[in-house]
């Protein structure tokens, strides 16, 4: 018991406890459309994009989230001139310009010689060391982005469901997507002190693609999302706080492995419960939408093993 | 259920069947420096059931797309009562092509159907009970109100495609455009759609199709490959006086 109550007490424990959940919730939201959308990678790069952001606010002691939050819509500003151009997809615009950003991070944190735990804490997180200041920040934003998911909710469905049709209405789809994607920047940004900046991506898409398994259904999938990465973020936390690791990577690891659970046991989308489906071939409708009726035109044709006999 | 009278139009008052609706005047698009139609020129009055016919490749589902608002002009205009169709969209349902839709997402038919009436009802205002009670009536009227709480992921290819045609209906708009509507449905799927083909059309709206069956006694709008580029004919008023089959003329 006292593994769990002594860090309780802990003031630095409690508001990395605040700091994980809320950003876990966040993620898990916004995650479910970055699956459903199939734009994973996008938010991978979104995230590295903002990196040299960071490192270039915390060498010149302005606040690393504003510096996360310029080089982000930046670069999603560059990333839209890019691509208005045809011969430029999407996907290559990305690998392009979110790499050279990272590398340009890189670049940056070795010509000024950072000590290797600051480092450590820009990418890969630090939430124990997170101030009230970080998580009122974190509660802030978050709260935010949320808040804006849930009033465009049934707008954002539609643009994602369809978005030709959408647009066909005259739904702002682009503008829907541009705003889908500022808000991933600031989900990125205010996960940085939980998880840090390489492993952000995995509390949005992990968490997500784990409820995918389980349900059929949106907001289903959205709420399980959130409530899966917040589990692993608190499981993530408590063992971090006693074994000294980066509580990043644990909690991302004890996600996967939720992962990983589902993808085999899920009840009806697992490989297992697939597998013993076909086994007794109930993947199949339960009627059928069309059966075969042969009807041979003339006694000169023949089903094919009759034409030996 | 109650009929459903025709959709009143928010534009001027159309005088009957004679005020202009739906008119494309030398519509021209490239992508890139690639022209795929050009000079398509055609004067739609209400109550008509318009097919687009053309070999693959023609343009078909472009020119409809075009009129959606989907892709943008190189050159010409499409008006729908005298307003740029840009300025209309509320007036203009669009039944996108299967591939065109993920499937998988998970919303379930109901959803989908509701959707016709966002922009009806402002995009942030919450749907009403009228709303939902149009829904249900246009679920009623394609045969899927048994259906509204499936997912569409759940759903056979005619079942899918009658329920984006219930958001067409839930959308009361006054232009109907469908690509390709009749592939990878049912037989039973396919008649009824040619029945609200006549009941749109009695409604006064304007329905076009891009499609490789053309409605036997509708009007065409007939695409075919010229040396370069693909040019358009209109035989809009032939085919709806005559009822004839016109292959496209030399």
């Amino acid at each position: 018991m006292n593994i769990i109550t002594e860090p309780l007490s802990d003031p630095a424990f409690l508001r990395a406890l605040a700091d994980v959940v809320a950003v876990a919730i966040v993620a898990g939201v916004i995650g479910t459309f970055i699956v459903l959308r199939g734009i994973g990678f996008l938010g991978d790069a979104l995230a590295h994009a903002i990196f040299p952001g960071v490192v270039t606010a915390f060498l010149i002691g302005a606040n690393l989230l504003l510096g996360a939050l310029v080089a982000g819509l930046a670069t999603a500003a560059i990333m839209g001139l890019l691509t208005a151009n045809e011969r430029v997809r999407d996907n290559t615009a990305i690998g392009v310009i979110f790499t050279a950003a990272f590398a340009l991070g890189v670049v940056i944190i070795t010509s000024h010689s950072l000590n290797s735990d600051e480092l450590e804490g820009i990418l890969f997180g630090d939430p124990l060391g997170a101030g009230a200041w970080d998580v009122a920040l974190t509660l802030l934003i978050g709260g935010g982005v949320l808040a804006l998911i849930v009033a465009l909710w049934r707008l954002l469905v539609m643009a994602s469901f369809d978005p030709a049709g959408a647009r066909a209405m005259g739904l702002p789809v682009v503008a829907l997507d541009v705003l889908l994607l500022g808000l991933t920047a600031l989900t990125v940004v205010v996960a940085f002190k939980a998880v840090g900046n390489i492993l952000v991506i995995s509390l949005m898409i992990t968490p997500a693609a784990t409820a995918r398994l389980f349900t059929d259904r949106l907001a289903p999938m959205a709420a399980l999302a959130a409530a899966l990465g917040a589990s692993a973020g608190v499981a993530g936390i408590f063992i971090a706080y006693h074994v000294d690791t980066p509580a990043g990577g644990i909690i991302v690891l004890t996600s996967t492995a939720a992962f990983f659970t589902a993808w085999l046991l899920a009840p009806k989308h697992g490989i297992v419960a697939q597998g013993i489906a076909r086994q007794r071939g109930t993947l199949l409708r339960s009627a059928p939408e069309a059966v075969a009726e042969v009807i041979l035109a003339s006694p000169e044709i023949r089903a094919p093993h009759q034409a030996s006999s | 259920m109650a009929e459903i009278a025709p959709t009143p139009s928010a534009a001027p008052e159309p005088n009957a069947m004679h005020a202009r609706c739906l008119l494309l005047r030398d519509v021209t698009i490239a992508y890139g420096s690639r022209v795929v139609l050009a000079h398509v020129d055609a004067d739609i009055p209400r109550s008509q059931v318009v097919s687009i016919v053309g070999p693959n490749g023609s343009g078909k589902s472009t020119l409809l797309k075009a009129i959606a608002g989907l892709i943008p002009l190189t050159g010409g205009e499409i008006t729908l009562f005298d307003e740029p169709i840009a300025r209309m969209r509320r007036h203009v349902a669009y039944v996108p092509q299967r591939e065109d839709v993920d499937w998988s997402f998970p919303v379930s038919v109901r959803d989908v159907v509701m959707m016709g009436r966002y922009p009806r009802r402002g995009w942030l205002r919450r749907p009403t009970a009228e709303d939902a009670h149009i829904a249900e009536h246009a679920m009623e009227r394609v045969g899927i109100a048994a259906l509204a709480r499936r997912q569409i992921s759940e759903l056979s290819g005619g079942q899918q495609r009658r329920t984006f045609i219930a958001r067409a209906l839930a959308q009361e708009s006054d232009v109907i455009l469908l690509d390709e509507p009749m592939t990878g449905i049912d037989a039973e799927t396919h008649d009824r759609i040619l029945e609200l083909f006549d009941e749109w059309r009695d409604e006064g709206k304007v329905v076009l199709q891009a499609t490789h069956t053309h409605i036997h006694g509708g009007s065409m709008i007939v695409l075919r490959r010229t040396v370069d580029p693909f040019a358009a004919e209109d035989f809009a008023h032939h085919a709806a006086e005559g009822g004839e089959h016109h292959e496209h003329h030399h």
